[in-house]
Parts: structure tokens; sequence; C-alpha cells
């Protein structure tokens, strides 16, 4: 239970960060009549789309390790595994095998 | 980067066997640090107070701080060759996680279609995996019926304050909490996953 906690510790700030990019991004305001238009033609309300757009993958997305593998390390900020793949607070990156 | 962090914790007596220990370094440290040593994970957990009875260990408490350190610093100083790919990409799990609190919540006091998709599950007070698109459905489901996950909640967990059956209820009240989380692999005792 313990590792899981950790390990949620820093995905929880990488997808906390990918939420905060997705919600500071937009361009441009929309107008009135189009806000509405959104509103009416979606069954969800907007906190869900909002609140999520980082919990949940894009549809099809590939997931970033394999199904079976190995861990080389866990710290408290960050861990590798032996693919290469190396969580931080950050994000995701990839580091050659 | 693993056997220069390994190499570290070994030279300071860290990562032959499990440890626990009490560090007095400034800035403090405290957490678990698990690396695999040829194929064993070997825990160290280091605190303040946690464990006041264990011996200090200073120099101990050094190499832990020099390798986050060292782990913090990784971007900047790996070499180019170093890397596969730097761009920064969010986690994408293969699967979440359901668990909740001591009582299992009561999907017959939720409102369609919320019941009928967390009827689908088990309450268990152990993490069940469900797919991707299960945790969709269920969450879409919340949505769709205006059960909002609590504030607490963060960016890779979802908690939801939830009813349990009548009669269930204890000191604890009559609602519980499931949490439905992305789950990531964690190496067993031999560094493998998923652990047999």
């Amino acid at each position: 239970m313990r590792f899981v906690s950790g390990k949620r510790f820093v995905l929880a700030a990488i997808s906390l960060a990918f939420i905060l990019t997705a919600c500071g991004s937009s361009s441009h305001a929309r107008s009135g009549t189009a806000t509405v238009r959104q509103v009416k033609a979606t069954v969800l309300p907007h906190w869900y789309t909002a609140r999520f757009a980082g919990f949940f993958p894009r549809v099809g997305a590939r997931p970033t390790l394999p199904a079976r593998g190995r861990e080389l390390f866990e710290l408290p900020h960050g861990s590798l595994y032996a693919d290469g793949h190396i969580f931080t607070d950050r994000g995701v990156q990839r580091l050659t095998p | 980067m693993w056997s220069k962090i390994r190499a570290i914790g070994l030279a300071a007596g860290l990562f032959h066997h499990n440890w626990f220990g009490q560090v007095e370094i400034t800035p403090p440290i405290s957490g678990w640090y698990d690396v695999c040593s040829g194929r064993r994970m070997v825990h160290a957990q280091v605190g303040t107070t946690i464990h006041p009875t264990n011996p200090k260990a200073p120099a101990r408490g050094r190499a832990l701080a020099r390798i986050d350190a060292l782990f913090a610093n990784a971007r900047s100083r790996l070499p180019a060759r170093a890397w596969a790919d730097r761009t920064i990409r969010p986690y994408v799990p293969n699967h979440y996680d359901l668990s909740h609190d001591r009582m299992g919540p009561d999907p017959a006091k939720l409102p369609s279609p919320a019941r009928e998709q967390l009827a689908r599950y088990e309450a268990s007070g152990f993490e069940q995996g469900i797919t991707t698109d299960q945790a969709r459905s269920l969450i879409k489901a919340f949505a769709k019926t205006g059960v909002k996950p609590l504030p607490r909640s963060s960016g890779g967990e979802l908690d939801f304050r939830l009813p349990i059956a009548n009669g269930a209820a204890d000191l604890a009240g009559d609602h519980t909490i499931l949490r439905v989380f992305q789950d990531e692999p964690v190496g067993g005792h031999n560094c493998e996953y998923p652990v047999p």
C-alpha cells in the first residue's frame, strides 16, 4: 500500500500539471451563444470534462508501460523502469534502456 | 542512473537489506527508497520522528540526500545519448483500481445509471482492477447522476462519498469513500511487475 501511495503522489502531480496546462491553454473566449449551444449539446456537466482532463487518457491511447516489466527504483520523487521510462514530478520521459 | 544510485547507497551501507532509520539532516528528508539490488527490491525508510527508537544514521541520511539530488538533477545532467525521448508526457495507466473504506457502498441507494454501473463491482476491502473503459463508464455514470468527486481528489485519484446499506452504519457514519485511481506497476520482491 505504501508503494502505491508514494507513486500515486508523483502521478497525481503529473496529472495535475497536465490539467492545469489544459485549463490554461484556451486561446480565446467563446461567445455566449456558442457556450449555450455547447452546454445544450452535451449531457455531461462541464466539471466532468474539466476535472477529468488528466485523469483519463484519450481514447485508444497506448499505456505508458508494458503489462510486464521490471522496476529499478522508486524514490520519493520518482521512479525508473527497466524499459527506460522515468517518472518524475513533471511527467513521464524515457531513457535509453 | 540506477547503478549510480545503488553505488551511493551501498557505500553508505544501504540496500544490502531492508533498513529503517532516523536521520537528522538539513533539509530534513523523509520517505521510502526502494532500489532493485541484483534481483531483489531492497527498501530504506527514513524519517526524523516516525521511528524515534531507531539509531540515528547521519551518514546514511546524507547518502539518501545525495541520491535525491542526483535524481532531481538527472534531467539536466544526463547526456543527450542517455535519452530515448525527452518529451514530457502524461502517464497512461493500463488499468484503474477501485477501493473503498471499511464498509462498501450500496448501489441501490444511487440513482440510475450510477446504480447499474456500481452494481457491476463487488464491494471488497481490497483493491480491484478495472479496465480504463470500465472506469470511464463508472465515472461518467456518476457525473450524469450528479455524484461529484470530493475536493480532496487529486489528478491520479478520485474519491466519492457514497451511501452504505441500511443497517451497516456504524460509528463511522452512513457513508463510505469509494476511490477510483490510476494504477501503476510496482516492482515486487524480485523487482518485477505485475507481482505474481
